[in-house]
Formats: C-alpha cells, structure tokens, sequence
C-alpha cells in the first residue's frame, strides 16, 4: 500500500515536471497542428486514387493511425528523458537511498511516460471529436467511432513506446545518440513494414485492420477500381492532388471485444520491457554510469595507496604568481573547442570515424557518393547534436558567458569546430569529387558542410537539449540522402538534388539558420 | 577602481524580488556579503558578474554601466557561482585552458598561471584525473582557480568554501588575504566566521534590502555593551526565545546559559560580555537597524 501512494507521488511529481515545460506547450502546439493538417486532409490515407468521405468512421480511424505513427516517432523522444532528468539533477540519488524499488520505481516511470502519451494522443482524438461536431458530417456524428481507434490502437502503442524509452534510458549504451537513432530504425521498421500488416500482432499502426474493410468499400462502389496504399503527408506522395480523388463511403470496422486480448498482449510485453529495464538499471550509482573515460588509466598513473586530496603545504603564494597576459588567439579557441567535442568516446568510435572516411576513398566514385558519403554523415551525429547545448547541458554557462565576448570568441569557435568535423566527416568525398572534376558535386557537398553544424547550432541553442536536432536531423537523412528524396538530400548525394538547385536552398537555409543562432545565443550571453 | 550600485533590483517569475532598491559603493578591499539562505547574495553576485541582468536600477563599473556594456567588466571579472558545472570528461588543466581561451589570455601566459594556480589550491596530484571523477570540495577548487584565472580587477566568490575541509578553509583564507590590494573582491556566506576575518568591510543583506554596510569594527561597536549572558531554567527557553535575540546556548547542570543581544540588561542575573561578530550579524537580522553606523 505505501510502495503505491509512493508510486503514485513519484508520478504526480514527474508529470507535473513536465507538463510545466515550456517544451511541452510547444509539443502541444505541433500535435494540435498535426491534428489540424489530418483533419484538413494534408495527412491522409488514401487507396490508389481513391478514399473514404471524412465521416466519423474515416476521421476516427485516419486520426488514430495518424496519432499512432506520430506519437511512436517523436512521442518516444518526448519522454524519454525522464531517467536522465533524475541523474543530472540528482534526485535519482535521493531516490536511490530510499527503499523504493526498482520495480517500483521504473514502473512510475512508466506510467508517467504513459500519461504524458496518453495527454497527447487525447489531445488529437478531441480535436477530431470538435472538428466533427462543428461542421456537418455525412451520416451524422458518431462518437464511438472516433474513439474506437484511439482506445484500441493508439493507447497499446503507447504502453509500448512508454516502456521502451524506460528501457532504453535504463541500458547505458542506450541512453544517448545510439538509442536515439536505433529507435527511429526500429519505428520505421513497425510502421513502414507492409509484410507486418498480415499479422495482427505486428499492426502496431492499425492498417491490416482497417484497410481489407476500406477496399471492400471501395470495391462495392468502384468494382474497377485499381486500389494501392498510400499513407502520409499529401506533398510526400507522389501523383494525383486531392482533387482527384474518387470518394467511397467507408462504414468502419466492427468495434469488438474480441480486440482485446491481443492489445493486453501488447501491454503485458510493455510491462516486460520494464521488468527487463530492471536488470540494467544501475540506481543511479555514480561508479557503474562508466561515463569518465581514462579513469582508470589516471589512476595507474599514481602511486598505489597515495590518496589524492592528501594535504600539502603549497609552495606557491599569490606573489609568485606571473602577469596575465591577453591576447585572444581565435585558432587556440577553436582547438579547446575541437578538444571538448571530441573528447570522451570510446577508442573505438574514432576507429569507425576514421574507416567511414576511408570507405569513401576506396570505393568506385558513384557507391561512394551514393553509399558511403551517407553512412559517414550518421557517424558525427552525437557531436553535432552537442553544439550550443553544453552550457546548458554542464550548467557552465555562468562561467563560459561571464567571459568577456563570449559571442564574438566563443560562439564562432564552437560553429568551426562542427565545420571542422563536417569537413572531415565528408573529406574523402571532397577530394574524390576535386579529382574527378565534378564541380558541381564538389559544391553541394560544400554546402552540406556548411548546413548541417550550422543547423545543429541553431537547434542546439534554441532548445538547450540534443535530442531536437537527432530527431529532425535523422529523418531527414534518413529520407534525403540516403533514401535519395532530392528535396531532403543536403549533402547532394543523388544527381536530382544536384540538377535541381536544392544545394542554393540549403545555403540559403544555412545563412538563416546561422543569423537565428547567433541571436539565440545573443539571448543568453 | 569602483563600483557603484544603484537602487538594483532584480524580479523573478512570479513577482519574487530576489533583490529589491539594493545601493552599495564599493572601491578597493574585500567585502563579506552575509545573509540567511534566500536573502538574495545570489542573486546580486549574478547581477555584479553579467550573467542576469537587473529588472531595475543600475551597477556601474569605473563610471560605466554593466548591463549596456558588459564586455568592459568581463575583461577584469573573476566569478565563482555558487553551483556550476564542469566537462566531465576534461581534467583540471583541460577546463582551465579552455576557459583561459575563452577569456582571450595569451597561450604561455595560460600555461604557466593554470600550473601555479592549480599549485595554489593544492590540485597538483589531481591535475590529470577527470573532472567528472574528483570529490565536490576538488571542483569546487578548481572553480577558485577558474576565478583567479585572469588576474581579476573584480572577483566575486560566491560562497567559495562551501563543501572546503577545515585545512583547505584556511588556505582559502590566506590565499584571500593575499589577493586584497589593488582589486575589488566580494565574498557571500552565510557563516559569518568565514568573513569576518578577511572582509575589510561587511554587509549584511536580508530578504532582499540592504541591512548595514559598514567595516567590522564599526559591525562589533552596535552591539557594544549590549551582549549578555544568563543561566536560566530549561523550562524558561522556550520563552527568552522569543523575548530575546539568542545567539548561543550551552546546557549545564543547573540549566541553560544563554548569550543574548540586547539593547537593556535581560535581568539581574545577567553578566556583560565582549561582543562577537556573530553577535552583531544575529542583532541585524533581527531588525534592529541602527543609525550609528
Ligand atoms: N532562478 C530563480 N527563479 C525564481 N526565483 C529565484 C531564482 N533564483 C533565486 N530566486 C529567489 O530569489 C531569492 C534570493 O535568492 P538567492 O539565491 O539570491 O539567495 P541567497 O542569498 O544566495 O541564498 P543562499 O544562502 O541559500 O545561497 C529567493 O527568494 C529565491 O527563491
Ligand atoms: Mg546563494
């Protein structure tokens, strides 16, 4: 009983944490945008050159998958932070202290993961709920219909997405860059998977449920019709304008109790995931979070039984002290700065660096354009993704900023050194491209050194945390360069992006970007 | 070398003044900023250093004002936050070089100050261990080093010796009595024996306003004849509490001594003493603010 009143406050606290963010009005503002842009048909689902009338049926069952997707992409980053939240400011360690247990105290963190996904996804399906009670709907309003979904769809995913960001933020390797980029691989494969569909326990979006029962639809009145799938923002998919489209009258789907023990299966493997995280989860134990690298090399380097903070008259007085001198060297600050991005990974991340670029010389000139160049341009990500968070991050802003210019000296230094990295990140290409004479290759590559630090930059001070750049940063390299969608493609992999002056927009993209972090910054200096 | 400050106040979310209509003029010397927890030493060391700026009035800085140019103080400011942070993964020397550059001190003048500095506050055997490793009173340190970085005009500690063992406290001390002289240091604690012996001149601050500003002899001659001490029943305390301003207890056997600040003889049991500075800190905070000084 007392370990549940117990739960309960730790929940209470965690979810008024955060629903008292400012990140998560703007959070709130995105989703009720999103909900805005399914509800006018800008997100849609749509059959080959055919779909539903937006009654409730199609509404509620559009808004659920909808809400679904969006909410397993970015609902997981939204949360996942609850963990780190605690070690940074040490209340885990208070925690840790007390009897709470670990099973305990993982699951409120699940539960308010849960809550706070829950809020948002309620949030769209009220949207839906308004937008159909205001304007006329065909065959009248229908409230279970618009809420079906979200009930038997939505929240099991969500118990899911809310237990693998406990999971994630419990396995130390899991915690940063790599869990962050692990996971979008692992939603895109839920979602954007059409053999997954056939299986009702991999319908994580809800699609082999709905869609049989919308062809049939279709088919009764179009028995022509040429039927595909297509979901998603209408601008993305290629083909006809919504005006084209052919509407069909859709029913929805029987509603049935029959549903639900295959959604309790999906939260009793969430209610796993977090029985799992109790393995790993460290209890905030400073000893076992490995974070100090060449802790263990410093100390063979001292004598064994010496003991650190031994006490010795220092020789030195005040007197003895030499006299400053300035002289501010801007290639000194970029090296200091250069150090600090790149200290503290494993030997082996610099390994894989250094073979990323070396791919890019050894291969044939178009897989190393098309392929390689990619690849390497994941690899940096986590330095990127730091620019511009780490006064926030370290809480050493009142000593950087307390610095005189700290945004003439510091903050140039800081964009050079992500440059700096992008050049060496793209370098192998670089000179393939000089080489071969390609120009024009040459120059968007240029360019996609120029954007990326530079929009890291932007996000990073905006936002004072890494994860908005990693999640927007991967999807568009996810979709651009290596997917080769020409409007995405910073880096200029594919001919179409090149041939179709997308680098000009990414510099001009990069010009504004670099102003806006500038005055960011200018904010808080 | 001064600076003057000017009916400064500083407002929080929530129409909380940290500080409120604060004036002070300081030239050369050290002062003790002491006040009880949240009485806003903070919040006007953070105004002093550039990193919040005042919601109201004015900090000047040699005849020129902080908030419009900042740099002009920074070039000379030495700042030691109450809580900061380090890059855990940078020792000592690392985190010292990266804020050498930062404040523009040239590359062999870096090097030979951060090694006497880190000489200085005795993290010579500590200098290549990550900072991420060291023990809280090892950062705090190496923050007193970052402050003392760029020779500074104007150094504001903010509560430098919390989490110091005794030892260090008193290098902390000496290195403080060393540095006075030609600069402007300004020390916060709330203990008033960590500043009394260094301070050249003392303020007491107190939910927000400015209480007294005035050198310690002065601070030690307003309770004058006024500090007192009585044995009392154990049952009686409760009461003399509130009656008196307590500023010691210590049980005997035939009860309770106490030490009181008072304007009149408590009683005809009391005995004069020679006032304390802790005394006279205890007095202001009670609120009895006096002409005198
Ligand atoms: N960032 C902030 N936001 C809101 N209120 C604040 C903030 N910082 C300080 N305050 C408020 O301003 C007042 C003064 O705080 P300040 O930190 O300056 O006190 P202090 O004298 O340094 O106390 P301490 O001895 O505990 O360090 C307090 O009432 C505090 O609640
Ligand atoms: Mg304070």
């Amino acid at each position: 009983m007392q370990t549940l009143s117990k739960m309960y406050q730790l929940i209470l606290g965690d979810f008024r944490e955060r629903t008292r963010r400012y990140s998560f009005l703007i959070t709130l503002l995105a989703t009720l945008f999103f909900g805005y842009l399914v509800i006018t048909g800008k997100w849609t689902l749509r059959l080959g050159e055919y779909r539903g009338v937006y009654n409730s049926a199609w509404v509620g069952s559009l808004m659920g998958s909808a809400s679904t997707m969006m909410l397993a992409f970015f609902g997981f980053y939204l949360v996942k932070n609850s963990l780190s939240r605690d070690r940074r400011t040490g209340v885990g360690q208070i925690l840790a202290a007390t009897p709470l247990s670990n099973l305990a105290y993982l699951t409120s963190k699940f539960i308010s993961n849960f809550a706070v996904l829950t809020f948002m996804a309620a949030v769209l399906m009220a949207t839906a709920v308004v937008m159909q009670l205001l304007s006329h709907v065909e065959g009248g309003f229908n409230l279970w219909a618009l809420v079906a979904p979200f009930l038997f769809v939505c929240l099991p995913v969500m118990a899911l997405v809310a237990a693998m960001a406990v999971l994630f933020e419990s396995i130390r390797w899991l915690r940063g860059t790599v869990g962050n980029i692990l996971y979008i691989f692992i939603a895109e494969f839920a979602f954007l998977n059409h053999l997954l569909l056939e299986n009702p326990f991999l319908d994580f979006g809800g699609f082999g449920m709905f869609i049989p029962s919308m062809e049939e639809a279709a088919l009764a009145a179009y028995p022509e019709a040429k039927l595909g799938i297509e979901v998603g923002f209408v601008g993305l998919i290629e083909g006809a304008t919504d005006g084209a489209m052919n509407l069909f009258r859709w029913e929805g789907i029987d509603w049935s109790l029959e549903m639900v023990p295959l959604r309790l299966l999906w939260i009793g493997c969430a209610i796993c995931m977090v029985a799992v995280a109790t393995v790993s989860f460290n209890r905030f134990d400073p000893a076992r979070t490995g974070r100090i690298r060449s802790r263990r090399r410093a100390k063979k380097s001292l004598p064994a039984a010496e003991v650190v903070s031994g006490h010795r008259p220092s020789a030195r007085s005040w007197s003895d002290m030499p006299a400053v001198q300035f002289r501010f060297n801007f290639l000194r600050m970029l090296t200091a700065e250069l150090r600090l991005m790149l200290k503290g990974y494993h030997w082996s991340w610099y390994a894989i660096a250094v073979g990323l670029v070396a791919v890019q010389l050894a291969v044939p000139y178009d897989y190393a354009r098309l392929y390689a160049l990619p690849a390497a341009w994941i690899w940096p990500l986590p330095i990127w993704s730091a620019m511009g968070t780490r006064e926030a991050r370290f809480n050493t802003g009142q000593l950087v900023f307390s610095s005189a210019y700290p945004l003439s000296r510091q903050f140039p230094a800081i964009w050079a050194a992500g440059l700096t990295v992008a050049l060496l990140a793209g370098g192998g290409m670089l000179i393939r491209a000089l080489l071969v004479g390609e120009g024009d290759h040459f120059k968007a590559l240029l360019v996609g050194v120029l954007f990326v630090p530079t929009f890291a930059l932007a996000l990073g001070t905006l936002s004072g945390s890494r994860k908005l750049f990693e999640v927007i940063y991967l999807i568009i390299w996810y979709i651009g360069p290596v997917n080769g969608l020409p409007l995405l493609d910073f880096l200029g992999a594919t001919d179409a992006a090149v041939e179709g002056s997308i680098p000009l927009i990414y510099l001009a993209m990069s010009i504004v970007l670099g102003f806006s972090a500038f005055l960011w910054r200018r904010r808080l200096c | 070398m001064n600076l003057e400050i000017r009916e400064v106040g500083k407002r929080y979310k929530g129409n909380v003044w940290g500080i409120k209509d604060f004036s002070l003029d300081l030239g050369p010397g050290i002062l003790g900023l002491i006040g009880p927890n949240g009485a806003g030493k903070s919040t006007l060391m953070r105004i002093l250093a550039t990193v919040t700026k005042a919601t109201t009035g004015r900090v000047k800085w040699d005849g020129i004002d902080i908030a419009r140019s900042p740099n002009r103080v920074r070039k000379v400011l030495g700042y030691l936050p109450q809580d900061f942070g380090i890059y855990p993964n940078l020792n000592a020397v690392e985190f010292l070089r990266y804020l050498a550059s930062a404040r523009g001190i040239s590359g062999r003048s870096a090097r030979e100050r951060i090694d006497q500095l880190l000489e200085l506050v005795n993290m010579v055997d500590a200098r290549k261990r990550p900072l991420g490793a060291l023990s809280g009173g090892m950062k705090q340190r190496v923050g007193i080093a970052q402050a003392l970085l760029n020779d500074p005009k104007l150094l504001i500690v903010d509560e430098p010796t919390a989490g110091l063992d005794p030892e260090e406290r008193v290098r902390f001390r000496n290195l403080l009595a060393e540095l006075s002289g030609d600069r402007i240091v300004i020390l916060s604690s709330h203990i008033v024996s960590d500043v009394e012996a260094a301070a050249t001149s003392i303020a007491v601050i107190k939910e927000g306003s400015l209480q007294v500003h005035a050198a310690p002899e002065d601070l030690l001659r307003t309770v004058e004849g006024k500090t007192w001490e009585m044995t009392i029943a154990s049952s009686e305390l409760a009461d003399a509490k509130q009656r008196f301003v307590l500023s010691g207890t210590v049980r005997t056997r035939d009860g309770v001594r106490i030490r009181i600040v008072a304007d009149e003889s408590p009683g005809k049991s009391a005995a004069p003493l020679t006032p304390t500075m802790e005394d006279a800190y205890l007095y202001m905070l009670a609120g009895k603010r006096t002409e005198a000084v």
